[in-house]
């Protein structure tokens, strides 16, 4: 039976790789997601489950499925013109269709898709931490970047489902997932600091998280973590639920390593 | 106003080079492509960031404006316009 075998939460910021290239590899950045791939690496993962949302480039309001799973052999990015190398990614077909086919069985109602590129959202990540081993993906869309986001307690549920999935399916693959994104951020909208462009944190509402997260207080988290709470942390604070349904899969305990980066209002973690 | 319209022109530019291109150089003609209203046009021409953002234009897509450059809104102007906006999410 396949096991998960680690959780990772990264943000997916889309200028972090050009600032590496123009800052260096001992910058704080660089050494962050270096830290969580030596994580992953030890790991030993034969598949990364990853929960990401994309930001209207996969997909759009003719079409956005509040969950969805990639199905097929390979996908490619960035689709979205980030200052970025270009991959191709390998994708565990056989796995991801396991958990379609599993998702809506446990009444998740999860939609497919079997030809899309990926954003920023999943091709950040893959740059630091996969680009390297390129060990194949499962790419899991969770839609919580605009109103209204889904229940946090509905996204941990997915990743419980998801754990049961992975266990039933008859292999031996060592799984691994990624929650990708922020916890507090405004982007373009009306809460950011004037002239400001990446996006302002609500930073009490991030150091909340953090703290929630570092504790293993997940109860505690999805009951604060309504959707009017997120939404007034910022236009992408739903990013959340990325991490919240990683943890739905591991299970709540503490992380190994959790450090923020407080004036971005996002952390990198790992849970073992 | 759906403003879905809107949402497409600006999300086609960042898909879309072509249509990027002719909404840059002639937006009549870009805009005549999308379904939009005559009022959201009106809007667009003018700019109007804070009333095209209070009509629903999701924020993300709406900053594709300054990305572009197009109907000449600037970083600046958009975010001016942008703080005026109404909002449920702020106080009073």
């Amino acid at each position: 039976m396949a096991q998960v075998v680690a959780g990772f939460g990264v943000p997916h910021t889309p200028v972090f790789p050009s600032v590496v290239v123009r800052k260096g590899p001992d910058c704080e950045e660089a050494q962050l997601y270096r830290e969580i791939e030596g994580h992953l690496d030890a790991a030993r993962a034969d598949v990364i489950l990853i929960f990401s949302n994309d930001h209207f480039n996969t997909f759009f309001f003719d079409n956005f499925p509040v969950f969805a799973v990639g199905v097929a052999t390979e996908t490619s990015g960035p689709n979205d013109e980030t200052s970025m190398p270009a991959y191709t990614l390998p994708v565990h077909e056989g796995l991801a269709a396991h958990l379609h086919v599993q998702g809506i069985l446990a009444s998740f109602d999860v939609a497919i898709t079997q030809e899309f590129r990926l954003d920023h959202s999943f091709m950040v990540p893959w740059h630091f931490l996969n680009a390297r081993q390129r060990t194949p993906i499962i790419p899991f869309f969770i839609h919580c970047f605009s109103n209204p986001l889904p229940n946090a307690e509905r996204a941990f549920a997915l990743g419980q489902m998801l754990r049961k999935a992975i266990e039933s399916y008859p292999g031996n693959e060592r799984v691994a997932v990624i929650g990708s994104g922020s916890f507090s951020l405004e982007i373009g909208g009306p809460l950011a600091d004037k002239g400001e462009r990446a996006g302002t944190p609500d930073k009490v509402w991030a150091k909340h998280v953090e703290d929630r997260l570092a504790a293993a207080e997940v109860s505690q988290l999805i009951a604060d973590a309504t959707g009017e709470r997120m939404m007034r942390a910022g236009n992408a604070a739903g990013e959340l639920l990325n991490w919240i349904a990683m943890l739905g899969v591991c299970g709540v305990k503490k992380p190994v390593i959790l450090k923020p980066q407080v004036s971005h209002g996002h952390a990198f973690g790992v849970w073992i | 106003m759906s403003t879905y319209g809107v949402n497409k022109f600006l999300r086609t530019c960042q898909m879309n080079r072509d249509f990027r291109a002719i909404a840059k150089s002639d937006p009549e003609a870009a805009m005549a492509q999308m379904p939009l209203t005559e009022a959201e046009k009106e809007l667009m021409r003018g700019g109007d960031i804070k009333a095209l953002y209070e009509q629903g234009v999701h924020a993300f897509i709406l900053s594709y404006f300054t990305r572009f450059e197009l109907f000449g809104v600037t970083v600046a102007r958009y975010s001016e316009s942008i703080q005026q906006a109404k909002d449920w999410r702020k106080a009073g």
